[in-house]
């Protein structure tokens, strides 16, 4: 051969291994996981077992919450669940982390309700010592989330010795084998003034940061993601500078957070609405592990607020606004004072 | 012996550390190839440890509690282990190896392959799913929410379109009353807190689901008992309006466990006398809705409600009475006796609904409502009516003002100053006698006793005839309506909406005889022709079958007939909503059907009055479309358009009907081309929106009856071929100062023209003269009434402690008061008003200019605290309205009917004009429980 043709030969050959190697990374695939959250508003069932709170959600009480409104809520709640799907999720979400539960009951009867029922959601609950009755939980599915370890962690807050609220819970498991932990919050309420309750978030995000911290001890690719009502915006200091999550991917850095709904809000989508503007509390925030160039096998593809039609009030003087439950007093019968909020994951099938 | 010491230190700190852990350790490796493994999930998952062992395969659990439990073992590739351990406090057990039976599969070999996608294209199709939600309803839009409040006083019109281009609808069904040709908010009994507050407003051209709507919008109030809070709801008011003290109780049941709710107000509403002199306040209302909700597909809900009134109201005056009893609110129409004061405009409205409505949601998504309405609506209005040789009784007649008596000779003349004289002592007299300036009932009483004992000189026997009386003139009018609607959704993105309608009304026009003063009896003829005819003559007769018939209390006289109109429409629209576009379109078709029939043969009209007359008939059609883009959550730029046909209003179609049938030659339905563009922000703190919008409509028809003082009869003034056009900006926007300081600034500039030169038809009551058409010079003048331009701007602070404080400022302006056509059509003897071309021009300019009403500028403020208690809340609130008393703002406007065409004296007929009070005041106490 002489040397023109071998060098002809090498080229092509090397162009063949080439474009073979990039036909194989274009022919790599990918599973999408969903990772939601969805504040129930008020999700109480029909029996007062704790005095003075739950007689509001009973049928002695000022709601009148009977049998019939109790078992609309369950459905409509069901079927929204159940429209939480999107092309590269069709079976909705992997986990979807909920807050204002009363207890273990209501969510079985979720799980049960025919909406959803098919996708056979598993729970995962603990009692919170909330003044208000309410807790935050965990469903899952079990074909695509597989549960490790659950640990409840309660905020003590030094300044306010009696102070009563929802524990942080920590659910560490394996979408297929990569490890996730989620990190379930419903951070105190700004009852009283925004700023003046803002030092109670602060204390709950340091708790969420600790938390985090020791998962990462654990595991150091350990994907660890931060989700709930968090009472507070993106921007906010509990948020930015407590937890320490940033608006872009790009600035953060290993140890610290993304919150992909900082963006979201900045173009004007929010899950929550008061006086006609928009705020995102329900909030989904992810560790480095989970970005791109993280350690993690799962990667962060997008954020998602549902705010589809059905879920928003038809008409009234709050049209437009999330349609919720009970409204102004009366039974409104919709969803949820919140939208669902989702994160999406995705993990190269090898 | 340091050195001792601190080693000592150290060692005891390792043993204690030692001491301190309690746990387990081991190594796991693969059972077949004995490799560790590394990577793999050891749990004690009671105590929610966990541990993951390194590449050694290592682990160690070193905070474990005492006790026994189950170790777990979890790693990808093979079978989960369980191990029985007892943990010793202050031990870490080594477990030694332990083996993991490989299972033969990994997790990822799990999962339906259908679901695996290129990894390439996941962003694709996943990240442009996020759909924007705009908030466009009229609770958030800024500028609608302060111009419909703080524009009031000047009885603001929204972009001056007429009343009837707005409709109201109640539970879906369009309650427009066709007697006066639109939605009668009076007809809500002031329930607006209570019974009526949940209701959905369409602005504009927007979209609604409740029907295909009007160009300048639509409101849908619902009463479906199940949609009120359970609980009571209370409120008292003391306020210094048209009415003093106002009271109402609200209970709902919300939905009861047997699937029944229940709701009931009634409300209170009076004033011994109002803000203005003169008139009084009487008015009770109830409302009652109840709903069997059945399962979740069918509900039925039925509601009744009803607000009987008797209030006095007062009549507008002109501007020469209001300077010279230096009082904008002097009301003529009453006077004092016996030693009260008394009204001759007493109003009685009763206007009792009742709808029931079939809520039908086969699946989820579609909702079909359908509903029967009935209504009965009775409204009388009382006046004083005079026969035709007796003396006007009005204290602001032309002639009994002072002008009347102002000096004409020259002045500095010995006559001229005699006049002065003169005009001094009635002005003196005047203002200072009431019985002058108010109605002299005494004088009335006792013409009529002078005719008890004598008789009206003109009539034959006519001791006892009333030369006075008081009068109603009734309108009373059923309805029936039929309605039907869908609400579809199709799909995640897009929803149908759709209509049928039917209403029947029929309208009783007709006289009653009030109170006859004294009198015995009133002699039932035309009493302004009694000059102009012999009293044999038939065209004196109000009812040819029953001449001069003598009528009594509660006895029908004068006019009698019914209006019967026949109302059917259908609309369809369709609604699609992606991430970035929001766009609907519709069509709707009426059909109008309206005839009159005559109860009385009426003497001007002997083969025209009397039974059934001329049918008309209207095909209307339209069009309307909007889109809004959403450029990103907070941004988007929004369009309408809608075109289409309106069919006249009967009472601007017939020529007179209390005479006669004849409608206006030509009748037409209106058309209208209209649109609008708005911008849209919403940030975080500012948020707003600027529109313009521009209207057109054309061959519209505007009707105005009156008495014309040049012939001496009445009139009735029809505009024919109107041509209108409104077009003008809209700014609303508010500012967050602080997270409870909102800074709000809205404003409007437009202008409401005429855009041609219509026809103007006269048709003349007493029959001596044809109907005459005229043209009429009027293009661009201004519509006239509503301010053209309104600004307004606000503060609102929402204080700790639930304390809420407002203050705003309006500016109200550029109004124009409106113009009566008599005076924009060429006048023949025009060119005798002055001797040179330029005197004549001043002459035409000062007949035909039209006066600007006077700018008004008000401050309003307002306090407000909610106290919450363990049994529900209280609510006080202290609302201070034209803080500054300003008593020159002007409601209404308008030139009268009435042109001097022998003198073509400009100022002989001064305008109407209403004032709005000075402070009002309106504190309130609401109770919630």
């Amino acid at each position: 051969m002489n040397k023109l043709r071998l060098r002809v030969m090498i080229a092509s050959l090397t162009l063949l291994l080439c474009l073979s190697a990039a036909s194989v990374a274009h022919a790599q695939k990918a599973r999408v996981y969903g990772v939601a959250f969805y504040n129930l508003e008020n999700l109480f069932d029909t029996i007062n077992n704790n005095g003075k709170y739950d007689l509001e959600f009973s049928p002695k009480g000022s709601r009148a919450w009977d049998g019939a409104k109790y078992w609309k809520k369950i459905h409509n709640m069901a079927y929204a669940i159940s429209r939480m799907t999107t092309k590269t999720t069709p079976e909705g979400p992997a986990v979807i982390g909920v807050s204002e539960i009363e207890n273990i009951t209501v969510l079985q009867d979720l799980v049960k309700a025919e909406p959803i029922a098919a996708r056979g959601y598993k729970i995962v609950h603990h009692d919170s010592p909330d003044a208000r009755g309410i807790d935050v939980g965990l469903l899952y599915n079990p074909k695509q989330f597989r549960v490790l370890t659950v640990t409840n962690h309660r905020l003590h807050v030094p300044q306010l010795p009696k102070f009563r609220t929802r524990d942080q819970m920590c659910v560490v498991g394996l979408m297929g084998s990569d490890r996730v932990a989620i990190i379930v919050n419903h951070w105190p309420s700004r009852r009283g003034g925004s700023e003046q309750s803002s030092y109670l978030r602060e204390a709950a995000a340091a708790l969420t940061k600790h938390i985090a911290d020791s998962l990462l001890q654990v595991d150091p690719k350990m994907g660890v993601i931060v989700m709930g009502d968090l009472n507070d915006s993106p921007y906010d200091k509990s948020v930015t500078q407590v937890l320490g999550a940033r608006k872009k991917a790009s600035e953060a850095k290993p140890g610290e957070f993304y919150n992909p709904f900082w963006k979201l809000l900045d173009d004007g989508i929010g899950s929550y609405i008061y006086r006609g503007r928009w705020d995102l509390f329900d909030q989904i925030i992810l560790s480095y592990n989970l970005l791109d160039g993280g350690a993690n096998g799962l990667t962060f593809l997008n954020a998602k607020v549902y705010n589809d039609e059905f879920l928003r009030t038809p008409d009234g003087r709050y049209q437009g606004y999330p349609y919720r439950t009970f409204s102004d007093g009366a039974f409104a019968g919709g969803y949820s004072d919140h939208f669902p909020t989702e994160i999406f994951l995705k993990q190269i099938v090898k | 012996m340091k050195k001792l010491f601190t080693t000592l230190c150290l060692l005891l700190m390792c043993v204690s550390a030692a001491l301190a852990a309690t746990g387990l350790k081991g190594i796991v490796t693969d059972a077949q190839t004995h490799r560790p493994v590394g990577n793999a999930n050891v749990l004690l998952s009671d105590q929610g440890i966990l541990v993951i062992t390194d590449e050694s395969g290592s682990f160690t659990i070193s905070n474990a509690q005492v006790g026994t439990d189950v170790l777990q073992i979890i790693a990808d590739g093979y079978q989960d282990l369980f191990l029985d351990v007892n943990i010793i406090g202050g031990t870490v057990h080594n477990l030694g190896t332990l083996e993991l039976t490989p299972s033969g599969f990994q997790a990822s070999d799990f999962g339906d392959t259908d679901l695996f996608f290129e990894d390439m294209n996941l962003l694709d199709e996943e990240n442009s799913n996020q759909s924007i939600a705009t908030i466009q309803g009229a609770t958030d839009d800024v500028y609608y929410q302060k111009a419909s409040f703080n524009f009031q006083p000047v009885f603001f019109r929204m972009r001056g379109y007429n009343s009837d281009m707005q409709d109201g609808y109640i539970n879906g069904v369009n309650f427009r009353d066709y007697s006066q040709n639109q939605f009668s908010h009076s007809g809500l009994g002031g329930m607006t807190s209570t019974t009526f507050r949940q209701k959905t407003v369409a602005i504009g051209l927007a979209p609604s689901s409740f029907g295909y709507g009007n160009v300048g919008g639509a409101t849908n109030y619902t009463t479906y008992a199940s949609e009120y809070a359970p609980g009571f709801r209370g409120m008292a008011t003391y306020t210094n309006s048209d009415y003093m003290l106002r009271a109402g109780l609200m209970y709902s049941t919300g939905v009861l466990p047997s699937g029944w709710a229940f709701s009931a107000t009634i409300m209170g509403r009076y004033a011994p006398e109002g803000s203005i002199e003169g008139t009084f306040y009487n008015n009770f209302s109830y409302a009652f809705s109840a709903q069997k909700i059945f399962n979740d597909k069918h509900s039925l809900n039925i509601s009744t409600w009803g607000s009987p009134m008797e209030r006095a109201t007062a009549r507008y005056s002109y501007q020469e009475a209001f300077d010279l009893l230096d009082n904008n609110l002097y009301n003529p129409a009453w006077g004092w006796f016996d030693g009260k004061k008394r009204s001759s405009r007493i109003r009685n409205t009763f206007d009792p609904s009742a709808i029931v409505n079939w809520i039908w949601k086969p699946q989820m998504g579609t909702t079909i409502n359908t509903a029967v309405a009935f209504r009965h609506n009775r409204y009388a209005q009382t006046d004083i009516a005079r026969s035709g040789n007796s003396a006007e009784y009005r204290p602001d007649y032309y002639r009994y003002l002072p002008s009347y008596s102002a000096p004409t000779a020259e002045s500095g003349t010995p006559l001229y100053d005699y006049q002065l004289g003169v005009y001094e002592q009635v002005k003196n007299l005047w203002v200072s006698d009431p019985n002058l300036h108010q109605i002299n009932w005494n004088n009335l009483y006792n013409a009529n006793r002078y005719n008890n004992e004598f008789g009206n000189p003109r009539y034959p026997d006519s001791k006892g005839m009333s030369d006075y009386m008081m009068y109603a003139r009734h309108t009373n009018t059923t309805s029936w309506m039929f309605n039907s609607y869908i609400n579809h959704r199709l799909s995640d993105t897009q929803t149908l909406q759709g209509g049928l309608a039917f209403t029947y009304s029929d309208s009783h026009y007709y006289n009653t005889v009030y109170d006859l003063l004294g009198g015995e009896y009133w002699l039932d003829v035309e009493t302004f022709y009694e000059r102009d005819f012999d009293i044999s003559d038939p065209r004196l007769q109000n009812d040819a079958n029953n001449p001069n018939r003598r009528v009594r209390k509660g006895d029908i006289y004068g006019q009698d007939y019914h209006i019967y109109n026949y109302n059917a429409n259908a609309w369809v629209q369709h609604q699609i909503r992606t991430n970035h576009w929001d766009v609907n379109y519709g069509l709707q078709v009426t059909y109008t059907n309206f005839y009159r029939h005559g109860n009385m043969r009426n003497g001007r009209a002997l083969d025209n009055s009397y039974g059934t007359g001329k049918r008309h008939t209207f095909d209307d059609a339209s069009i309307k479309a909007g889109a809004t883009y959403k450029l990103n959550g907070r941004n988007y730029f929004v369009a309408h358009g809608s075109y289409g046909t309106m069919a006249p209003t009967y009472w601007d179609s017939y020529i007179n009907p209390g005479v006669k049938d004849d409608a206006a030659p030509g009748l037409t339905s209106m058309r209208y081309l209209t649109g609008d563009i708005s911008y849209v922000w919403n940030y975080a703190r500012f948020r707003g929106s600027v529109t313009g919008y521009w209207t057109g409509t054309y061959d519209g028809a505007e009707r105005k009856f009156f008495y014309d003082d040049y012939l001496g009869t009445n009139s009735v003034l029809l505009l024919a071929g109107v041509d209108r056009r409104y077009m003008g900006v809209e700014v609303g926007m508010s500012y967050l100062i602080t997270p409870s300081l909102t800074l709000s600034a809205v404003g409007t500039f437009s202008r409401a023209q005429y855009t041609n030169r219509p026809t103007l038809i006269r048709s003349y009551e007493n029959g001596l003269y044809q109907d005459s058409e005229d043209i009429v010079y009027l293009k661009n003048y201004y519509i006239g009434q509503s301010p053209q331009q309104a600004y307004n701007v606000g503060l609102d602070y929402a204080a700790p402690h639930q304390w809420f404080f407002s203050v705003n400022a309006s500016y109200m302006g550029d109004g124009w008061v409106a113009v009566s056509p008599l005076r924009h059509i060429s006048m023949d003897n025009i060119t005798s008003s002055g001797e040179t071309m330029e005197e004549i021009m001043d002459q035409v300019k000062a007949i035909t200019k039209q006066t600007r009403m006077k700018d008004a500028f008000v401050l309003n403020a307002s306090i407000g605290k909610i106290i919450y208690t363990h049994f529900g809340s209280v609510n006080f609130n202290l609302n201070v309205s034209n803080i500054t008393n300003n008593r020159n703002i002007q409601m209404q406007a308008y030139q009268q009917n009435r042109f001097d065409y022998s003198n073509l004296n400009a100022d002989k007929y001064a305008d109407r004009i209403r004032y709005y009070q000075g402070i009002k005041v309106n504190f309130n106490v609401g109770i919630r429980f």
